[in-house]
């Protein structure tokens, strides 16, 4: 009975095996599922892969907007520049008529010319467009500031992204920055 | 004569192991689908938040812990009675080790069940990974430890069966089936160690008050120097049957007994020093000692890609000897209406598919973005929940007529029941892992939060849910397929016809005379495996002790 001592059948294939078999091969039906079954992995398999290179680089992809990343609370808000804008706070608060979007930003000028920065309007992930904003005064070289924008958006919209834009001397440089998830109060 | 003419006491012991592991996992299987329902939020109503997690430890104890090792000792009891052609020298000893496993469990699973019901004075959430800070109730950690003492109790058998074997076969080699049970049984006793000091040096007096505290990072690397471990052996009792058995049932022979043979020792030998890879965020354990555990748990890679050359092969020649051709039409030659070989076929496809995911989980760097996401037990559903446990459900349609001496009943709803679970498990892993991708934690009963916004990379988190909960009822509806053909097959008349199988295992195309004799020398091997984990855990678990046993930061104890 041990499987090392080789037998006649042995060496022409399993003969059991075939016998075996035999009882099973009236359900050809189930031969269908074989195809169907692998073909089911392959196809969910592909669709995440698709879902995943087109999530980094496709149309509206995080990879193609502006900024690159999703800035929160601490992050810069243009690291394309060499100028420094930190989002020190972000907090969403439910107000009377909606809710209210406060986004605290300090600033400090690197370069040798004049400085401003202005935040727009904020969009929700409903794709809404609410106006607001601020726009500091002109930051001298080498100083720094800080402020605080308001925004009231619709109830139960959250915001996806603000529009900034960065004037260095006369040269005005604009992105639409994405948001990170705002925590609420 | 079929297995239990030849051996009916044997058959017997093997059968009791199989009702015990039947019962867990359709059990254990019920638990997953209200596990499934309650997180993804398609109905909290059946038990609460809190009570979630005796629910999830009773599904990972139940399904992980209780099935595997039951089925394990008795398919390795098949194995090794059946290749030496002897039976057990003591079947009082046999029934007793099995009896202790029984006790264990039931124990584990009571204390597990008062955290539910309130008339049961125990509780256990403490997950099937029970390492410290959480704490259970002592009854878990002493069922526990009897599961794992009876556990031995069979190696041990194994191991004085073929002792008693060679003294009556000197010259022989041994054979690959009793080869395969002893080599995992040697990385089972190794890798209980860990645990087995880790429940009765520290949890259980813990939890008996007897002693006030222990050190998390002692007893968690204690835990993990077993937990990686035992993942091998539950995949080697699989390996065992798609080396042994798997070709037979494509029609045609192993390729390579001597590849097997070097696939066991070097899962013996690497299978125990990689266990820090499930601690790469555990502060306390140095850089450098991950790094070089992470390049250990790539080594085991080997033994793994060793097989699929192996079984793909045997397969391909099986095929070809049914008259497949070309360079993938043999594929279509191969009997996919018999469920022992598409359970074992489909088993292999998800090993190949999380094989990749377990390279992510190892990586030192990457092993961040997912470690504590859903992406685990996805990659976890794939490997043991698909690779072990559909091999060994496709397995029983073939060992069970031999054990009973009963022909296998409602065979169409056998011939369906693997590719249902195939299909399910395909489902809800791909959720899991996309979830996981997303930040969603693992081990939690409510996975959302006001100030969180999860991104998903496809699909909105209320899809991946529907797709999750989806596929945990296809894989239910598999497993009751699975347990209606076993019950009937039970119940059935012996001998009204014919079994239609036999043990049979025709001999290997390469077989053991092509390689050294030293591979059968488990002195060697195992004085190896013992050499590589005093490197590997040597320094690290000194350095844990002499910062104080049970309280880290206070002076070795004893002082």
């Amino acid at each position: 009975m041990t499987e090392h001592a080789p037998t006649p059948s042995d060496d022409a294939g399993d003969g059991d095996a075939a016998t075996e078999n035999d009882v099973w091969s009236r359900r050809s039906f189930v031969r269908y599922l074989a195809p169907v079954s692998i073909a089911i992995p392959i196809v969910v398999e592909t669709e995440t892969l698709v879902g995943l290179l087109q999530n980094d680089f496709g149309e509206n992809s995080a990879w193609t907007q502006p900024t690159g990343v999703s800035v929160g609370i601490g992050g810069d808000l243009r690291p394309d520049l060499n100028t420094r804008e930190k989002l020190q706070n972000a907090a969403l608060e439910a107000v009377e008529d909606g809710r209210r979007l406060t986004l605290a930003v300090a600033v400090r000028n690197t370069t040798d010319a004049p400085y401003r920065l202005a935040l727009g309007a904020v969009t929700t992930d409903g794709g809404e467009t609410v106006e607001g904003g601020y726009t500091t005064d002109p930051v001298a070289p080498g100083e720094t500031t800080s402020f605080t924008a308001e925004y009231v958006l619709p109830a139960d919209a959250t915001p996806a992204s603000v529009e900034t834009t960065v004037t260095i001397g006369n040269q005005p440089s604009e992105r639409t920055v994405q948001l990170a998830p705002v925590p609420t109060q | 004569m079929t297995y239990v003419d030849d051996f009916p006491g044997e058959a017997r012991v093997v059968r009791t192991a199989f009702a015990v592991a039947f019962a867990s996992i359709g059990l254990g299987g019920a638990l997953g689908v209200l596990q499934a329902l309650f997180r993804t939020g398609y109905s909290r109503s059946l038990f609460s938040a809190v009570d979630y997690y005796s629910v999830l430890t009773a599904h990972g104890v139940l399904m992980a812990l209780v099935f595997t090792t039951f089925f394990i000792v008795g398919l390795f009891a098949w194995g090794v009675t059946r290749s030496l052609d002897t039976g057990f020298r003591d079947l009082r000893f046999t029934w007793g080790w099995l009896a202790l496993m029984t006790l264990g469990t039931l124990l584990a699973f009571v204390s597990i069940l008062g955290g539910i019901v309130g008339f049961i004075p125990t509780h256990a959430a403490v997950l099937y990974t029970f390492y410290a800070p959480l704490e259970a109730s002592p009854t878990f950690y002493l069922g526990l430890a009897l599961l794992v003492v009876g556990s031995w109790g069979a190696g041990v058998d194994y191991v004085l069966t073929l002792r008693d074997w060679r003294a009556d076969n000197p010259d022989e080699r041994i054979p690959l089936q009793t080869f395969m049970a002893v080599s995992t049984m040697l990385l089972w006793f190794v890798c209980t160690l860990g645990v087995a000091v880790e429940v009765v040096v520290f949890l259980l007096p813990w939890s008996l008050g007897l002693i006030p505290r222990v050190d998390p990072l002692l007893t968690r690397t204690l835990f993990w120097y077993f937990g990686h471990a035992v993942v091998y052996f539950w995949l080697l009792p699989a390996y065992f049957v798609w080396y042994t058995i798997f070709p037979k049932l494509s029609g045609g022979r192993l390729f390579s007994d001597p590849l097997a043979r070097v696939v066991f020792v070097l899962f013996l030998v690497l299978s125990t020093p990689v266990g820090v890879h499930h601690q790469y965020g555990d502060p306390g354990l140095s850089q450098g000692l991950k790094f070089v555990q992470m390049t250990s748990t790539y080594f085991i890679l080997l033994p793994s890609l060793l097989t699929a050359f192996t079984v793909v092969a045997s397969m391909e020649h099986g095929a070809r000897q049914r008259g497949g051709e070309g360079r993938f039409g043999w594929l279509r030659a191969l009997p996919w209406e018999n469920p022992s070989f598409s359970g074992i076929a489909l088993a292999g496809l998800a090993f190949a598919a999380s094989g990749f995911g377990g390279m992510v989980n190892a990586g030192l760097n990457v092993n961040a973005l997912v470690h504590n996401t859903m992406w685990v037990p996805g990659h976890f559903h794939l490997t043991v929940g698909t690779a072990v446990a559909l091999t060994f459900m496709a397995i029983t349609y073939w060992l069970l007529p031999q054990l009973t001496g009963k022909r296998l009943r409602l065979r169409t709803l056998a011939a369906v029941q693997p590719y249902l679970w195939f299909v399910g498990m395909v489902f809800m892993s791909n959720a899991m892992h996309r979830i996981g991708l997303a930040g969603v934690p693992r081990r939690t009963s409510e996975p959302q939060y006001e100030q969180v916004i999860f991104n998903t990379p496809i699909a909105s988190i209320g899809e991946l849910h529907l797709q999750t909960v989806g596929g945990a009822f296809l894989l239910f509806a598999s497993l009751l397929c699975f347990l209606a053909v076993v019950g009937s097959t039970w119940l059935g008349e012996r001998g009204a016809k014919p079994l239609a199988v036999n043990g049979h295992i025709p001999s290997a195309l390469s077989g053991p005379e092509h390689s050294p004799r030293v591979l059968d020398d488990f002195r060697v091997w195992v004085a190896l495996t013992v050499l590589l984990l005093l490197i590997a855990y040597g320094p690290p678990l000194a350095a844990m002790v002499q910062n104080g046993l049970f309280a880290p930061g206070s002076a070795p104890i004893p002082a």
